[in-house]
């Protein structure tokens, strides 16, 4: 039994008298791709607002290779290698995409207070932005400002960043919401590449991509994990098939 | 000592309740109309101004209450309607350019119009002397400003809470996008708010003269005390408003009077008549860090 | 060579003004080099909080506590016979930055209007303290005993002044544009385009935003150590909100998020001050009439331009 990547233990948080996550216990192993599922309101983003160090846990821990970051600041956790996406693209929107990209390089973070060498000097850091957008399929929305880009181009591009982070656990919040039908197989394409090279965990709605994406699956309602397992033990569940499946079928 | 203390307590209570009245419109303008209005204390300063020049024409001390509130409110009108009314939709630093040059504008205009010299204003002789209580005497003209200014704000606090308008008004400075979702009332609504606002700025402006002197430049100091007070009491909120004007009051009246006093006994003549008047001036703004520091968003905050 | 006509405007402009105590000479008009030099004092007291806004997005409303600091930290030194800009200076900076820290700290933790009126709030508590205190002068000010001595320059001289403000003035405006090109400015603009995301990108967003403020407060101090060279005296009114009003008014008319914005900003107030004053005995009215004015161009062009064209 190797350990876990990262493990939560009786991870709580409340919104005023709203429980969003009850006493949860959460593993994930290094190098999976796991799916975080469950009906609106089920606690998704608030669990991955908790693991990226936006929202600080009311009680439980939360461990990155058996190491203590419940109350690590959000840059310490970039730090050690997580790195979050939104549901709705936060981009720099006056910035090209190119400089988007640039500002996610880890170069750029060791380097964010130099200031007495152009960051256009660092022509390695822009090789390797160019490269990734390259890779999402931006090649040629480079010098194009965050702003003019369409929607499909934002969530790349959003992708893009994540990726270029250099992180090694990669949340994902939703990255197919709002994309048309063929968009949304290119970005689940996009992902599916990324098996064995990173640890992902995604909240995704549409099942169809989560069955094909994921090797485990988490159920999430009202805070508490219904089921986990992989694909064809989450299809067989009968709780999550009457009290979630249903609603799709 | 402790005669002393009453009166200054008395005085930070009226001072306070004036203050709740300048900031109360101040704060609604901020919580729903997310609008920085620095040319709210030239409001009062007008008002002042106004109305004593009718008080020393007519030698009436209530017409110059009429004149000043009227008059004031005809000019948040005109000012809403087309200054301000093009500003909501603005970022801040235009908000900020705008009333910066209104305030120009106006410390120039009664200039102009009377000159650089205080304007005199006596409180009505009925209320010039002192009253008798129990062997504490106390001004009555203040005992006035106590009572006028508990009643003004409990008929506030009334309108808020039982007419449609003062909902609209609740629901606006709790949820602002609510206020969108109101659709046709909103213009009204906010002419409204403002004109109410100037009206009791002016209010205060001129029942607070005879206190103090109606110069060009008085309504600068009173409106950071009045920016403090909706800091402290959390941007937007009545309730916050009445709180903190008058801890801000009390502490500063308070504060002024004692603290010099106070440190006497505990240190040395010299330093304490050094440190005195200075931690007195600074005591306000202290308290504003130290609610910022540990409630970012004031005391009674109207969201979460 | 593409770069040549880029070029040609600043540093024709340079020109001017490094030559104007001459110009002013030969039009025997020397009464003005006391204006020119305030007008660039200001210029750089503007520009930093044009480093402020257009750097990360804070719009501080209490610069004057930096400006008039370190105003009255450098005429109160002279009263103790320290005279050495290089001793007394440094000084006054140092103050001014630990200030900085100190406000910033608790500032930094509001955002938007919050921030706005928190800065208000310091700079009034640095005013009272500093008009309070018995040794300040009160509300007469505080008198510079003499010009700082700077080896090799002489400040006794107006000239050798305005040349010295001048410098320091371009000085922080070059490193300024170099700044938007390093890591670092890329790294505030990101704060300034979008904070929650530089947050998540990894980026310690507060003590970045930090540093972009006590850097700002510097630089004003470093101009409010200039002005007191040229008035000879430190006021209450450099400390007042006004001032932090003025200096915020200055950034915002010449582009709040321009580096030359601040230096635009002093030229027009400044001299439409100046030259309203000879016009009018109530210059200050007009002056907000064209704020007012600059604020509305937009509307007044669209009213003007609609009613040509019907």
């Amino acid at each position: 039994m190797t350990s876990p990547l990262l493990a939560c233990r009786g991870l709580c948080y409340r919104y005023g008298a709203l429980q969003a996550i009850a006493d949860l216990d959460f593993d994930l192993m290094a190098g999976e791709m796991h799916a975080l599922i469950g009906p609106n309101g089920a606690g998704k983003t608030t669990f991955v607002n908790l693991l990226s160090g936006e929202l600080p846990p009311d009680a439980g821990k939360i461990l990155l290779d058996g190491k203590d970051i419940t109350r690590a600041p959000m840059h310490e956790r970039v730090a050690a290698g997580i790195v979050r996406s939104y549901q709705i693209p936060q981009l720099f929107p006056r910035l090209s995409a190119l400089e988007n990209v640039a500002l996610a390089l880890p170069a750029r973070r060791r380097h964010r207070y130099v200031f007495w060498r152009k960051a256009s000097t660092d022509l390695a850091s822009l090789e390797e932005a160019e490269a990734w957008l390259d890779r999402v399929g931006l090649a040629e929305q480079v010098g194009l400002p965050a702003a003019m880009l369409s929607h499909g181009e934002r969530r790349r591009l959003e992708l893009a960043m994540t990726l270029a982070s250099g992180a090694r656990l990669l949340l994902l919040d939703e990255p197919l919401a709002g994309l048309s039908a063929e968009e949304s197989a290119q970005m689940a394409n996009l992902i599916a590449a990324l098996k064995e090279a990173r640890t992902v965990l995604f909240i995704e709605h549409d099942l169809d991509h989560v069955f094909r994406l994921a090797h485990r699956i988490t159920v999430l309602v009202e805070g508490r994990c219904l089921a986990s397992g992989d694909p064809d033990s989450i299809r067989a569940h009968r709780e999550v098939r009457r009290a979630y499946l249903g609603e799709w079928a | 000592m402790l005669p002393l203390f009453f009166e200054q307590a008395a005085n930070g209570l009226q001072f306070g309740l004036m203050l709740f009245l300048i900031a109360a419109g101040l704060t609604l303008v901020f919580g729903i109309m997310d609008t920085i209005n620095l040319a709210h204390g030239s409001l009062y300063m007008v008002g002042a101004y106004l109305g004593a020049h009718a008080a020393a024409t007519t030698g009436s001390f209530l017409l110059g209450l009429f004149t000043a509130t009227l008059g004031v409110a005809a000019i948040g009108a005109l000012l809403e309607l087309f200054v301000f009314r093009r500003l909501y939709a603005r970022d801040h630093l235009d908000q900020v350019l705008v009333t910066f040059g209104l305030i120009l504008i106006a410390n120039e205009s009664v200039r102009w119009l009377w000159g650089d010299r205080p304007l005199p204003l006596d409180a009505p002789s009925a209320f010039a002397g002192p009253v008798e209580f129990h062997g504490f005497s106390y001004p009555a003209y203040r005992l006035l400003l106590i009572f006028v200014g508990l009643t003004l704000a409990a008929l506030l606090f009334a309108l808020l809470k039982f007419t449609r308008f003062g909902m609209w008004v609740r629901a606006g400075a709790a949820n602002r996008p609510m206020t969108e979702a109101m659709g046709v009332a909103v213009p009204r609504l906010f002419f409204v708010l403002f004109v109410v606002g100037a009206a009791l700025s002016a209010f205060a402006g001129y029942l607070l003269a005879p206190l103090s002197a109606v110069q060009p430049g008085m309504g600068e100091n009173i409106l950071i005390l009045a920016f403090v007070v909706i800091v402290i009491g959390g941007i937007g909120s009545i309730r916050g408003a009445l709180v903190a004007s008058l801890l801000v009051g009390v502490v500063d009246t308070l504060g002024r009077a004692l603290l010099p006093e106070l440190l006497r006994t505990l240190t040395n003549a010299q330093l304490a008549s050094h440190l005195g008047p200075t931690l007195a001036s600074m005591s306000i703004y202290l308290l504003m860090a130290a609610v910022l520091y540990f409630r970012p968003q004031g005391l009674l905050p109207t969201r979460l | 060579m593409k770069r040549l006509p880029h070029l040609l405007l600043p540093v024709a402009l340079g020109l001017f003004a490094t030559t104007v105590p001459w110009w002013l000479a030969w039009l025997e008009q020397d009464y003005y080099l006391g204006l020119a030099t305030r007008i660039v004092i200001y210029a750089l007291a503007a520009t930093s909080l044009n480093l402020l806004i257009g750097f990360s997005g804070m719009v501080g409303f209490g610069h004057a506590a930096f400006f008039g600091g370190a105003a009255y930290l450098s005429a109160y030194l002279t009263q103790y016979g320290w005279y050495s800009a290089w001793v007394a200076w440094p000084l006054s900076l140092a103050f001014t930055g630990v200030l900085a820290t100190i406000i910033g700290l608790f500032s930094l933790r509001t955002r938007g209007v919050h921030f706005i009126m928190i800065t208000l709030a310091f700079a009034q508590m640095i005013h009272y303290a500093i008009v309070a205190w018995p040794a300040a002068g009160g509300d007469d000010g505080l008198p510079l005993v003499q010009r700082s001595s700077l080896p090799p320059l002489d400040l006794a001289d107006d000239r050798q002044l305005y040349w010295l403000a001048l410098a320091l003035t371009g000085a922080v405006l070059l490193a300024l544009s170099y700044l938007a090109r390093t890591p670092l400015g890329h790294a505030w603009i990101g704060i300034r385009e979008n904070e929650r995301r530089m947050a998540a990108l990894g980026f310690p967003v507060l003590p970045m935003k930090l540093a972009c403020f006590v850097v700002s407060s510097l630089i004003a101090g470093l101009a409010g150590i200039l002005l007191v060279q040229q008035t000879g005296m430190a006021s209450p009114t450099h400390l007042s909100w006004t001032t932090s009003g003025q200096l915020l008014v200055m950034a915002l008319i010449g582009g709040a998020q321009r580096i030359t914005g601040g230096v635009k900003g002093a030229l027009i107030l400044l001299l439409a001050e100046e030259w309203l004053a000879h016009l009018s005995a109530y210059p200050h009215f007009w002056i907000g009439l064209l704020l007012l004015a600059l604020a509305f161009r937009g509307e007044l062009a669209r009213t003007i331009l609609g009613e040509k064209g019907r």
